[in-house]
């Protein structure tokens, strides 16, 4: 247990300096005056609060709801059925279909994003085609943005849990009579929620926390949660109300967390 | 445990001490993107023999964020006029010692930047460095000329595809020129009246520094730039021999800035900062540095030398202030105005 202990040391020092401390500071910002330039006396107030009467921000968190909903459910209803091809495929191609998926991920999601603002400019590499897109500005933009972004986050933990499933529940089924799409009600979706749970939490969160890919892809002008947060840091140095909306956002990412691990006890679906 | 802890620490200390080798005197420089000639601050630490540290920032306030938090003690900055007085009142600016800057002896301020700063009560705080204008890029096969008369064109309806630089401070300005107040107004009737325009004009976009490529490919018709933004497309294009479909309208009226040297209360090396500044105000190093920046330079010497044909810099809206427009700086005026400029931006950008 000692000898664990020491390996765990970097990792608790890594904790503490940039996590711990950081997210006590930004707890501390949110509920008081503290000068984050100065970190000297403070007074707790609720001042920070003052901003959720504010129309751009409350403008901003429906459209966060609103676009991070949509994309969650376009990506569901994409996903599902490609985890479901993926895990039933018997071809020896399956690792290659599935690394497919994954690749894309690893380029910088910046690129993909500015990618996409150039393709939905009226005059893009695209002409050469024939084909011209206006949508920079409109949300088709940035649900087409945010499913190509956040789709294999929904597909991976449903796959997973779709090829671990025992497929003797699916012959016993079709034995008792179902059909097959009863099959698929009663026997597979409902063995699968613990994925689709993950996959819809990792897939409603960051898109709706994302902020470079609604300012690139409406004009800059579809403000959602993420670019509040930038704003009150980067250019009003509104510090304070920046944090209570990070520290909201994280209550809510908690909680979800939370519900994710109530769901699948072995933490099977986390990537 | 204990073993371990002091391998951690050694660790710790040789990445720190690393950042600081040798003992050759250091100099931090905090400055915009691409707005010195890098080969010349070589040249300074060849000469001096010294070590430059340089950074980028991209906004004014993010050079405010970066003197007080302190974290690096910068010995220069570039702020813009405006900023520079913030900084002076909250005590964060040294006052230039003009005795160690004997290269001022030798070239001359141009006398229409010199007015603008010289009676104000930063001047003894900052060195001049580069100036110029806002004004609108528009694309000259798809904007009619004849349609370019002032502000109205971005803001009265039209059927343009307008862009407006994401900045609350420009946008702001431009809707304060367009209604005929004064840039600096904090009249609250005329702030609002600002904000119905912006929200009335429905801007096509909102960005930074891409806007200039968008209005090239057409993307857009116009869009509010600052004046360098311009000059470097023209100065690619030129280089590169493409046909240049943009030009650069400066209404009769708008919003002239001068960024200077500061020396921050936090610069360690106050006097090797003087040097600095005095190498960069010799007429050779300031003639090599204007052609490299491509704005317009604030000596006389060196825009009489480059505004000529032969250097290629006799272009029109080079000089930013031709007699008879008329043209204002920016104030500082108090925190609160600012974000009052920047719930106007936000009101407009989130409004369609």
């Amino acid at each position: 247990m000692s000898k664990l202990n020491k390996l765990a040391l970097p990792y608790f020092i890594w904790m503490t300096l940039l996590v711990l401390i950081p997210t006590i500071l930004i707890l501390i910002l949110s509920l008081s005056n503290l000068d984050i330039y100065t970190l000297g006396s403070f007074t707790f107030n609720l001042d920070a609060f003052s901003i959720f009467s504010r129309p751009e921000v409350q403008v901003a968190a429906k459209n966060s709801i609103r676009l991070s909903l949509a994309a969650t459910a376009i990506c569901f209803l994409i996903g599902y059925p490609v985890a479901y091809y993926l895990a039933n495929i018997k071809s020896s191609n399956k690792t290659f279909f599935v690394s497919l998926l994954i690749i894309p991920v690893w380029s910088n999601m910046l690129l993909r994003i500015i990618a996409w603002e150039k393709l939905f400019f009226p005059k893009s590499i695209l002409n050469m085609f024939g084909l011209s897109f206006d949508l920079i500005g409109t949300d088709t933009a940035i649900l087409i943005g945010m499913t190509s972004m956040y789709l294999p986050f929904m597909v991976l933990p449903i796959y997973s849990v779709l090829e671990k499933m025992d497929k003797s529940l699916i012959e016993a089924a079709k034995d008792l009579g179902a059909n097959n799409i009863k099959t698929f009600f009663k026997v597979i979706l409902p063995l699968s929620l613990t994925g689709v749970v993950s996959g819809t939490i990792m897939t409603f969160l960051p898109s709706m926390t994302a902020f470079a890919l609604p300012e690139r892809l409406s004009g800059g002008k579809t403000l959602l949660i993420g670019n509040i947060i930038e704003d009150y840091f980067m250019k009003t140095a509104n510090i304070n109300a920046g944090s209570l909306i990070s520290i909201i956002l994280m209550v809510i990412i908690i909680f979800l967390f939370i519900l994710i691990i109530k769901f699948d006890k072995e933490g099977e679906t986390l990537i | 445990m204990k073993k371990l802890l002091s391998v951690f620490v050694t660790l710790l200390l040789v990445l720190v001490l690393a950042g600081c080798s040798g003992s050759k005197e250091t100099l931090y420089v905090l400055n915009w993107g691409e707005y010195m000639d890098m080969d010349l601050v070589a040249q300074f630490e060849d000469e001096f023999n010294v070590k430059v540290v340089y950074d980028e920032v991209g906004s004014n306030e993010e050079m405010e964020v970066r003197i007080k938090s302190a974290t690096t003690k910068y010995d220069i900055v570039f702020p813009s006029d405006f900023m520079v007085d913030k900084l002076r009142q909250q005590g964060l600016l040294n006052e230039i010692d003009f005795d160690l800057l004997p290269a001022l002896d030798e070239v001359s301020i141009m006398d229409d930047a010199k007015a603008m700063y010289e009676n104000e009560a930063y001047a003894p705080y900052m060195v001049p460095y580069f100036w110029g204008t806002i004004g609108i890029l528009y694309n000259i096969d798809t904007v009619d000329e004849a349609d370019l008369t002032g502000w109205d064109i971005m803001f009265e309806p039209n059927d343009y595809k307008v862009g407006m630089y994401d900045s609350a401070r420009d946008s702001a300005a431009a809707a304060f020129m367009y209604l005929g107040y004064n840039v600096n107004t904090n009249v609250a009737s005329e702030i609002d009246e600002a904000e119905a325009a912006m929200i009335n004009a429905g801007f096509d976009l909102y960005a930074e520094e891409n806007l200039k490529k968008l209005v090239i490919t057409e993307n857009l018709d116009l869009a509010l730039v600052y004046s360098g933004d311009y000059l470097d497309e023209y100065y690619a294009a030129d280089e590169e021999g493409t046909r240049i479909n943009f030009n650069y309208f400066v209404p009769d009226i708008t919003n002239i800035w001068i960024d200077s040297f500061v020396i921050p209360t936090i610069s360690e090396n106050v006097e090797l900062a003087h040097e600095f500044i005095n190498f960069f105000l010799g007429f050779d190093v300031a003639t090599a540095n204007a052609e490299y920046v491509g704005y317009c330079p604030v000596i006389q010497e060196v825009f009489d030398l480059l505004a000529t044909d032969e250097y290629g810099y006799n272009i029109e809206n080079y000089y930013p202030f031709p007699e008879g427009t008329n043209r204002v700086m920016y104030r500082f005026i108090s925190d609160e105005r600012f974000n009052r400029l920047n719930q106007l931006l936000s009101a407009a950008k989130s409004s369609n």
